[in-house]
């Protein structure tokens, strides 16, 4: 899923648990769970599967992420420990992936594994066309906006 | 040039100005300037385009993500700028070419124009210096609008 998507749930776990070690854990975990949620990136074209070109989307993401970050700066108050854990904390399992495109270190495969895993769960049996998946992905994240403002 | 000095040149603006339309397009002008100025990542963007796998343009890529965020926390924390509508749309005017020519270098289709304006800017002075120099031009950019 799309880092601003993760990102929007991390701040939701963060407004409703005070307790920032948990709510980095329920972020945290709350990637692995999401991504379990067909959204079409395992359709994304063949030419588009490769460290660069999911780096140039990983920075388009990011860049939406920050300017999403900075209007809720306009609209709630996210600067509190416990929604700063858990939105990093929901984040976390994406930056493990890019070191793993980075680096090829052990650790880092192993925790691809593991990441894949949950990506394939339900979308081996049931996926959305690759531009399906990115409108179902905006419609998430619509409905997200409104639990936080 | 790195996203962090559009958004910081973007945030200034946005502080200077009263609207938030002006400071988006003052902002969004203000990067193709900008980008005039030779900042020495031509060398390896031109990597990237010939191999994948070249990881100089993914180390780019996360120092200038990882750079923006800093750079603007600490603009906002130390109250340089104190953030408001005309701030976040002059950051907005600031990176928004960035994420057009991102956009169109994984999709080939879409910003196709403003690919073509982006590079034509780039390509106004042809002074091929290396990205070290380049970001040492851009810290002294940055030291200089923010004084």
């Amino acid at each position: 899923m799309f880092l601003t998507v993760h990102g929007a749930i991390g701040i939701i776990i963060g407004q409703h648990i005070k307790s920032p070690v948990l709510a980095f854990l329920a972020g945290f975990i709350s990637h692995y769970l999401s991504d379990i949620i067909p959204h079409g990136d395992t359709n994304a074209p063949e030419k588009w599967k490769n460290p660069i070109h999911i780096a140039t989307a990983a920075f388009i993401d990011s860049i939406i992420l920050l300017v999403f970050l900075l209007y809720l700066g306009t609209k709630v108050n996210i600067l509190n420990l416990a929604t700063v854990s858990a939105f990093f904390g929901s984040l976390l399992p994406d930056f493990l992936q890019g070191f793993y495109f980075l680096s090829n270190k052990k650790i880092f495969r192993r925790h691809q594994s593991f990441h894949n895993f949950f990506h394939f769960l339900i979308a081996e049996k049931f996926e959305w066309k690759f531009n399906q998946g990115i409108i179902f992905q905006l419609i998430i994240f619509i409905i997200l906006i409104t639990f936080i403002i | 040039m790195l996203l962090s000095v559009h958004a910081t040149v973007g945030a200034i603006i946005g502080d200077n100005v009263n609207t938030s339309l002006l400071a988006f397009v003052l902002a969004f002008i203000s990067h193709f300037i900008l980008d005039i100025i030779p900042h020495g990542d031509a060398k390896i963007i031109k990597a990237y385009r010939n191999d994948f796998k070249n990881k100089g343009f993914l180390y780019l890529i996360i120092f200038d993500l990882i750079s923006t965020i800093i750079l603007l926390a600490l603009l906002f924390y130390s109250h340089k700028i104190s953030f408001s509508q005309t701030v976040f749309w002059g950051i907005i005017g600031g990176i928004l070419p960035d994420l057009m020519v991102a956009s169109h270098e994984i999709s080939e289709k879409f910003f196709r124009r403003w690919h073509k304006i982006h590079s034509w800017t780039h390509d106004r002075i042809n002074w091929a210096i290396p990205l070290q120099l380049g970001v040492i031009v851009q810290i002294i950019i940055i030291y200089l609008i923010l004084r």
